[in-house]
């Protein structure tokens, strides 16, 4: 199985993907007003159409896939560091509100960095205190935005 | 009114108002040059600051950030792929491939001299057309704004590539997007499932940093410590000096400007759509519009050229009108309120040197960039380059999580930002391309909404959308576009 | 000079602004959920408020734009804050009165704290010069003869204005087709343009162009006349001071508020309309001071609540 073939597959599935996603607008919309209704109705039903030669396409390039060679790239270069990367995030998004803002993203930025794979003490803790305090110095005291407040200030 | 023009140019070169130009275009670069970070909400934040002094000095803050943030955010995005700012998206095409073919320095001289004769061209245009152009600006009905709206979507055609099928997609989902949330028109929820969340919609800022600046970020966290840039391909000066820029691109800057400034007049539009479209026709106009997209300098320029001219432009309806052509200028009608001036027509004649001041403020901040611009971009972001890529990524995401947050100091924004982000990178592998579906977010609302409101103003007579003249003007240079490029498809096919 | 004192205003306030660990509310920035976008008329109120409403407290206020679903996004995010004085809203009426009657919202006025309301002005109903009629009679009489020929824009399905408009409408049995727009921005820029017949919405954007000539106001949504606007009726001088419908503004809190913490508000507020430049922009705008508090601005909020419910009711545009 070469990536080539992996990829007309990929035209199939996302095809399908447009294919439900617009039936689903057009299901969906079916129960809108009627003036509310017409161009979410025809916007699904353009996309229904729209998904149909890529279905149509990556098929018949599926058939034919076994004489060409050429590999594509894969869908995602790092599965690891990518699904690493998006976990962070979203442990970051959930622990901000209730540690504060400055506390999560100090800590965010130094631990990306180490599962990102730098190493360097001096850098990282350098770069990370510099760019905390200068978010500090902008928001807290020249623009007093009120961000989530720090677990130790809370009142 | 010339008299009043040249009478305010004094007031707009005192030393204050020089001094808060200057502080204000180097605000705009840094802010627009920070993903996340956009001009509206730095306007917003900072305005406040001003309230205590001289409108002039407010004013100045303001003309000095928004031109300012427009040329910043083409940095990160010539360098790293990541928009600064929404309208920053098209210059990300051809901009991000010359830095990879270590012509970065060169690109980010032409994005600051395109984004300067942009500015400065609105500006005059601002100076001497501002009561002309209102009247256009009147004369866009719901009707005229459909056909605009469509004319948008149809350029896609161009910017879709070689899969029409995919391209049509992913403008598709972006109309979906756009329609999600409360109909403005009949009030009833669309696609919201039950969720409140839902209700509001999604903000177009919001999808866009996600759409856009997330998926370069996690490419660049996956490839972890790989050499993006080469140092010496940042030497700018040694890049070209500005008279080839001129000759090069001076005609692309001049249809660019006109399509920023025609964009500018007409509230609701935005320097996105501008860049788009300068985009767009600076491709359809090339003799070798293969070349766009793989570095080509045509395409930084016309981009650049294209979003800044729609900023002074856009202040257009909010001076003379009253009626605010963004978020920026509803921010500047805002500030004239505080200060005691009531915006709309006699502006001009009650207090002219504040009206004529803040144009001269827009044109010399056009030009401070010129002398800011290229220092900071090398000084200054070159600099931040040097940083490893695994604190490269930490530290921009952490920037866009602040700037999402202060939208609307909402948690659940910053997932949706983070979704968006994840669609996006998925999209842009399976070859999808994304510039569609920021046209259908954008434009998608826009065509239906209009559309709704002129079938509501002609009782549901559909021969009213084809007999006004404008619509008819639209509709023709519609026309054009599509079948000179079909002309160009044909002859294509049958030289092979 | 005038540089030099904003230098040092950017100066002190980066040394002067450190947190403050005291006990006494407030002691941080407070953050003011304005549910319209930046740069309208609630937005300019509240800001201009808050800029002497600050000098009371003591500590900035930073106001947070949450614009959409017609009022009913900003105040879903601020009921569902912490109750701890730090996030409070600035509202005008619609998004507390009307819009639950339509929308699905996490709120009501019954269990948002009240502190006290600010101030109020009356939407107006204007027409091109040309237009068949001198007064607010006159205009009225017009339309009742011409059912279904006459467009107004309106800030939309829920606005007040629309609301408004469809109150006085029912009375006089008349039969205006409404065009809903994004907001009186929107609404002038078509009416100026001829796209509609009627402009409906907030005084202000409309002002200059009665001076100019180009706009006849005849009519105003509240039960007395508009200084600002002479030629237009007040709708106790047509006779129906009970269709009265205004704007008006207030600050709301989130749900279970300290009553001091809201005393510490409401005072400041107090002191802070006094404020003779913040009295001449109000008077600029059209609007006029109002001040309620407390449980009587609860009342005030429930009695608004159920009138427009009935109205709605009957105009067949209710849904919850």
């Amino acid at each position: 199985m070469d990536g080539n073939l992996l990829m007309n597959f990929r035209d199939i599935i996302s095809g399908i993907a447009f294919l439900i996603l617009g039936c689903t607008v057009v299901w969906v919309g079916s129960g809108f007003d009627a003036g509310a209704a017409y161009v979410p109705m025809g916007v699904g039903i353009l996309m229904c159409l729209f998904s149909l030669p890529l279905i149509l396409k990556g098929a018949v390039q599926a058939l034919a896939a076994g004489e060409t060679g050429t590999v594509k790239s894969p869908l995602i270069d790092h599965t690891g560091r990518f699904m690493a990367t998006v976990a962070c995030c979203l442990i970051y998004y959930l622990a901000m509100p209730t540690v504060g803002f400055y506390s999560t993203s100090t800590l965010f930025i130094v631990l990306l960095a180490l599962v990102l794979g730098e190493r360097r003490p001096l850098v990282v803790l350098g770069i990370t205190v510099g760019f905390i305090a200068l978010l500090y110095g902008l928001f807290a005291l020249v623009l007093k935005r009120p961000l989530p407040v720090e677990f130790f200030l809370v009142s | 009114m010339f008299d009043s023009l040249f009478n305010a140019l004094p007031v707009a070169l005192q030393f204050g108002s020089l001094f808060s130009l200057f502080v204000g275009t180097l605000v705009g670069i840094l802010i627009g040059a920070l993903p996340g970070l956009n001009p509206v909400m730095a306007i917003a934040l900072m305005l406040p600051l001003t309230y205590g002094f001289d409108p002039v000095i407010a004013l100045g803050l303001v003309a000095g950030i928004y031109n300012g943030s427009m040329y910043g955010g083409a940095i990160p995005a010539i360098l790293l792929k990541i928009p600064g700012t929404p309208a920053a998206i098209a210059t990300t095409f051809d901009g991000y491939p010359m830095t990879r073919n270590g012509q970065g320095g060169l690109a980010l001289k032409t994005a600051c001299w395109s984004s300067a004769v942009g500015g400065i061209i609105s500006a005059i245009a601002l100076m001497t057309l501002a009561p002309l152009l209102a009247q256009v600006t009147l004369a866009f009905g719901p009707t005229e704004y459909f056909w605009v709206a469509i004319f948008g979507l149809v350029s896609i055609a161009v910017l879709v590539g070689s899969d029409i099928s995919k391209g049509m997609l992913s403008a598709l989902s972006g109309v979906i997007i756009g329609l999600v949330g409360v109909d403005t028109i009949s009030g009833a929820e669309r696609y919201t499932f039950d969720s409140l969340y839902l209700s509001g919609g999604f903000d177009l800022i919001i999808v866009l940093i996600g759409l856009y600046a997330i998926p370069p970020v996690l490419e660049m966290a996956e490839k972890r410590n790989a050499t993006y840039y080469d140092a010496g391909s940042f030497k700018v000066d040694a890049s070209g000096n500005a008279l080839t820029l001129i000759r090069q691109h001076w005609r692309t800057w001049t249809r660019s400007s006109l399509i920023g400034v025609s964009v500018g007049i007409l509230p609701g539009a935005g320097g996105n759509l501008a860049a788009l479209l300068s985009y767009n026709e600076a491709k359809r106009k090339s003799t070798n519009p293969e070349s766009f997209g793989t570095g080509n300098p045509v395409g930084v320029a016309a981009a650049e050229s294209g979003n800044s001219a729609d900023n002074a432009s856009a202040m257009i309806p909010s001076l003379t009108l009253g009626i605010p052509g963004n978020l920026v200028a509803a921010l500047v009608l805002g500030a004239l309120m505080i200060h005691g001036l009531q915006p709309g027509p006699q502006l001009f004649t009650k207090s002219p040197d504040v009206v004529f001041g803040f144009m001269w403020q827009m044109l010399i901040t056009a030009m401070l960039l010129l002398l800011l611009g290229g220092m900071v971009a090398t000084r200054l972001f070159a600099q931040v380059l040097r940083m490893p890529t695994a604190l490269l990524v930490p530290t921009t995401l952490v920037l866009m999580a602040v700037g999402v947050y202060t939208v609307k100091g909402n948690m659940m924004d910053l997932y949706v930002m983070l979704a968006f982000g994840v669609l996006g990178y998925l999209l842009h592998r399976l070859a999808f391309p994304l510039a569609p579906v920021v046209l259908g977010v954008l434009l998608g609302p826009m065509a239906e909404q209009n559309l709704r409101l002129a079938m509501l103003l002609s009782q549901d007579d559909w021969g009213a959308l084809f007999t006004r003249p404008i619509s008819q003007g639209i509709i023709a240079l519609l026309l054009l576009v599509v079948f000179s490029q079909l002309w160009k498809m044909l002859r294509k096919g049958r030289q092979r | 000079m005038k540089t030099f004192q904003l230098t040092s205003l950017i100066a002190l306030s980066a040394f002067t602004a450190m947190p403050v660990m005291a006990d006494d509310y407030p002691n941080r920035p407070i953050e003011i959920v304005v549910p319209a976008p930046a740069g309208g008329g609630t937005d300019n109120v509240a800001r201009m408020l808050n800029q002497y409403l600050q000098e009371e407290l003591g500590e900035s206020l930073a106001v947070l734009n949450v614009a959409g679903g017609g009022g009913a996004i900003g105040v879903n995010q601020i009921a569902r804050a912490r109750p701890d004085g730090y996030t409070l809203l600035s509202t005008w009426n619609s998004p507390i009165t009307t819009v639950p009657h339509m929308q699905r919202v996490q709120y009501s006025y019954a269990t948002l704290t009240p502190i006290t309301s600010t101030s109020q002005s009356a939407y107006t109903m204007c027409v091109a010069p040309d237009f068949p009629a001198e007064t607010g009679e006159e205009f009225l009489a017009e339309l009742q003869s011409n059912p279904g020929q006459y467009t107004y824009g309106n800030d939309g399905v829920g606005g007040t204005m629309r609301l408004a408009a469809e109150r006085i409408f029912e009375a006089y049995d008349i039969e205006a087709r409404p065009i809903p727009f994004g907001g009186a921005g929107e609404t002038l820029q078509n009416f100026l343009g001829g796209h509609v017949d009627i402009y409906g919405g907030s005084i202000t954007p409309v002002l200059p162009y009665v001076e100019d000539g180009k706009a006849k106001c005849l009519l105003v949504t509240s039960a007395d006349d508009n200084e600002a606007l002479p030629q237009a009726s007040g709708l106790a001088a047509l006779g129906h001071p009970e269709l009265e419908t205004v704007l008006w503004r207030m600050m709301l809190a989130p749900e279970g508020m300290d009553e001091q913490r809201v005393n510490v508000i409401a005072d400041a507020v107090a002191k802070a309309v006094e404020h003779p430049e913040f009295q001449t922009f109000l008077a600029s705008q059209g609007e006029t001071l109002n001040l309620v508090r407390g449980e009587e601005l609860r009342e005030r909020l429930h009695q608004e609540t159920e009138a427009i419910g009935e109205t709605l009711e009957k105009l067949g545009l209710k849904k919850n």
